[in-house]
């Protein structure tokens, strides 16, 4: 049975709130504001897509091209580096400014492993940073998902602030380590533009944390992130579509989607078999994308055909959304009715965008076991063997929402009443 | 003879001021649903957006305030076209139409054309060329309903309005020809769930790109011939293509979601509509007197 929407507050939280307080003189600023000038490395941002157990992908821009790229890359407990080059290298596709990115694809890594990593553009070096990879045992973690930071440039740099802080706070002592960044797409507000990326780019150091630790990026695309530019900055092949499964751990599945391409033709059949296969195998079947089929502001996204029947019908646990620019929970919906068993869709997107007020008399937000409001925010997703909760965390570490919701059953992970 | 021709002149000069605001009243009718209605609109997204991005910046409520105005002075304004085509009405929805299209180039909205040669910002223009055939359509009847002192200056403006309509729907043809082309994934969706919808048949989403390929190359091809052939049948064919678009957002969503994407789009039958009207209109109008530029009064002929 679902444990839902209790009300109590977690004494680690308020841990989280005190070490956000503390640790607000504190900055990232060691990893952050990276000048791009020559082949200085500089905005640097780790992806990861599918094993992020085994393998990752390091990138990072220079104003000139450069000739050789490469990323050291040193195992914790080693002292002897080894050099990955960086084989994905090539100028962004866009008139100005000129720009050239790097990226090093991280392979046969070891699981739950702190690596070592300096960016190297012709003997140009990067600061010394690291990164954990993710585990395959079974134990708790944690990831972050947020969206919209499109605008709002002086919002967007404290939310990324923030998340670097949150990254260094979750890895001390009795805390369920951050693995991730989900961010659920409208990076900037005009993927075409190359000087909107940039921005971004640079304002992502700062979710380096104060220690050096890099926070991993799972990307969706977003409606403002059209053109070639978003496979270019996330090192994406040039023709992808941007829609992927990554394991978060041996029980955890993030379905990442993509609403800017056909969300009725391919995606949907691949949705619906990636759903088919990872149900049964994992106890966490979650999804992110952007544009929300039950949106608190705006209206539904075509998606509401075509992929919420799925979603019921392989009894997705949580799905994270954005666009909205507001706070969204809804009650688990199936059906297009309020049901214990049904799915919950939270999000909306708050990393720097100015909100929006929502429209609460919509029926999946109205009743006393939603919620929704405003303000910058992101969702810390916290998953262990039983129990999913999920914070919303304002700018400044004020908890607004918690929501919990049990592991379902093995019996009930597919379901008999949806479509 | 001569009054024969008078007659049927006059009905179809009047057949063609009806179709006007006909399409008028039903485009402001699925504008007002949209802006009160839906209320998610580029132009509201305008409005409130930060000024960082291009945006006024305003305050929600009066965002929102403002566009239900709007909203409902446009449904006024469709209601009074279809009892009086007054101008100064019709230059609202002209304005409303407008508006939406500076909206969506500056919120970057709209279709991410995909072309290596054109700079971004030139792009983010595309809006305006693919709601051409909105914003002509009351601007055509606005045109014609300015009373000219002279027959000849009344004749010269019907002239003109119909070479705007048949530039604008090239324009209007082309730029979705290429958004075809280039397999919009909207118009694959929407392919996809019509098909399904209508007949029941669950198209792959290779034959539905192959079948985009056909349509923007047919529809590039129809707007490079529109712009050369005097050619009545072409803007039949235009009216027709139109009206099943149109009517696509009706099967694909059903028809609470998606009548007005459905009425705001009737000026993609009612344009061209009015050129294939206006050149059979030319046969009984001066039947001695060969239009201008046409070798000699068979409206089929190339000019």
């Amino acid at each position: 049975m679902q444990q839902f929407f209790s009300k109590r507050i977690d004494p680690l939280l308020l841990a989280l709130l005190f070490a956000l307080v503390v640790t607000g003189s504190l900055t990232n600023d060691a990893y952050a504001e990276a000048t791009l000038e020559g082949t200085n490395p500089a905005q640097w941002r780790l992806v990861w897509k599918d094993d992020p157990a085994t393998s990752a992908t390091l990138c990072w821009s220079t104003a000139e091209a450069g000739e050789e790229h490469q990323v050291h890359l040193r195992e914790a407990e080693s002292e002897e580096p080894i050099v990955v080059q960086a084989k994905h290298n090539g100028r962004y596709s866009a008139k100005e400014p000129t720009l050239f990115y790097h990226c090093a694809q991280l392979s046969n890594l070891k699981p739950a492993t702190k690596y070592y990593v300096v960016m190297e553009s012709d003997g140009q070096r990067s600061p010394e940073m690291y990164f954990v990879t993710a585990p395959v045992d079974d134990v708790p973690i944690s990831f972050i998902f947020g969206a919209d930071s499109r605008s709002g440039h002086q919002e967007r740099r404290k939310m990324n602030s923030m998340l670097g802080k949150m990254l260094a706070e979750s890895h001390t002592a009795g805390r369920t380590p951050i693995l991730a960044f989900a961010h659920g797409g409208d990076y900037i507000f005009d993927g075409r533009r190359l000087d909107h990326w940039s921005r971004w780019m640079s304002d992502h150091e700062l979710t380096v944390s104060p220690e050096g630790q890099l926070l991993p990026l799972i990307p969706a695309r977003g409606n403002h992130d059209v053109g070639p530019l978003f496979n270019e900055v996330f090192a994406f092949p040039a023709k992808d579509t941007n829609y992927y499964g990554t394991n978060l751990g041996p029980k955890v599945r993030l379905v990442t989607l993509n609403t800017e391409t056909s969300v009725a033709g391919n995606q949907r059949r691949w949705l619906e078999k990636e759903l088919a296969t990872m149900r049964p195998e994992r106890r966490w079947l979650l999804a992110q994308y952007h544009r929300p089929a039950f949106p608190a502001v705006k209206v539904p996204w075509t998606n509401l055909v075509y992929w919420v029947p799925l979603f019921e019908k392989y009894n997705v646990d949580l799905v994270c959304e954005g666009d909205g620019h507001n706070i969204k929970r809804t009650v688990p919906v199936r059906d297009f009715k309020a049901d214990p068993t049904g799915v919950v869709y939270i999000g909306e997107g708050g990393l720097g965008v100015g909100q929006r007020t929502p429209k609460t008399r919509r029926w999946y937000i109205s009743p006393d076991d939603a919620k929704t409001g405003v303000g910058h925010h992101v969702q810390l997703i916290t998953l262990d063997q039983e129990q999913l909760a999920c914070r919303v965390v304002l700018m400044g570490g004020e908890v607004f929402d918690e929501h919990f919701q049990s592991a379902r059953s093995t019996a009930a992970t597919l379901s008999d009443t949806a479509p | 003879m001569s009054e024969a021709i008078n007659t049927e002149t006059h009905r179809h000069r009047q057949a063609i001021l009806w179709i006007l605001r006909v399409t008028v009243a039903l485009q402001c009718l699925g504008n007002w649903r949209w802006l009160t209605q839906v209320e998610e609109t580029p132009l509201l997204h305008w409005l409130v957006n930060a000024s960082d991005v291009g945006g006024l910046g305003w305050e929600e409520s009066t965002a929102l305030m403002s566009q239900q105005v709007l909203g409902w002075l446009v449904l006024l304004a469709g209601a009074i076209v279809l009892w009086r085509p007054l101008p100064a009405v019709l230059g609202i929805v002209v304005i409303q139409q407008i508006l939406v299209s500076v909206a969506m180039w500056q919120n970057a909205d709209g279709y991410p054309l995909q072309s290596q040669w054109l700079s971004p910002q030139l792009l983010t223009l595309f809006p305006f060329a693919t709601r051409l055939g909105r914003i002509v359509a009351p601007l055509g009847l606005m045109l014609l309903v300015m009373r000219g002192k002279q027959s000849a200056e009344h004749r010269f403006r019907m002239q003109s309005v119909v070479t705007l309509f048949r530039g604008s729907m090239a324009v209007v043809f082309l730029t979705h020809g290429i958004e075809a082309w280039q397999h919009n994934p909207k118009f694959l969706d929407l392919l996809i769930g019509s098909s399904l919808k209508l007949f029941g048949l669950s198209l792959s989403q290779s034959v539905a790109e192959q079948i985009l390929t056909v349509i923007g190359g047919l529809d590039i091809v129809l707007a490079i011939l529109c712009l050369g052939l005097r050619w009545p049948s072409l803007f039949w064919w235009m009216a027709i293509w139109g009206g099943i678009t149109a009517f696509s957002r009706v099967a694909a969503y059903g028809w609470n979601l998606g009548w007005h994407e459905c009425f705001m789009r009737v000026p993609h039958i009612g344009v061209p509509l009015t050129v294939a009207l206006w050149w059979h209109l030319l046969k009984y109008d001066s039947p001695a007197e060969p239009p201008a530029g046409s070798a000699n009064n068979t409206p089929e002929r190339a000019v």
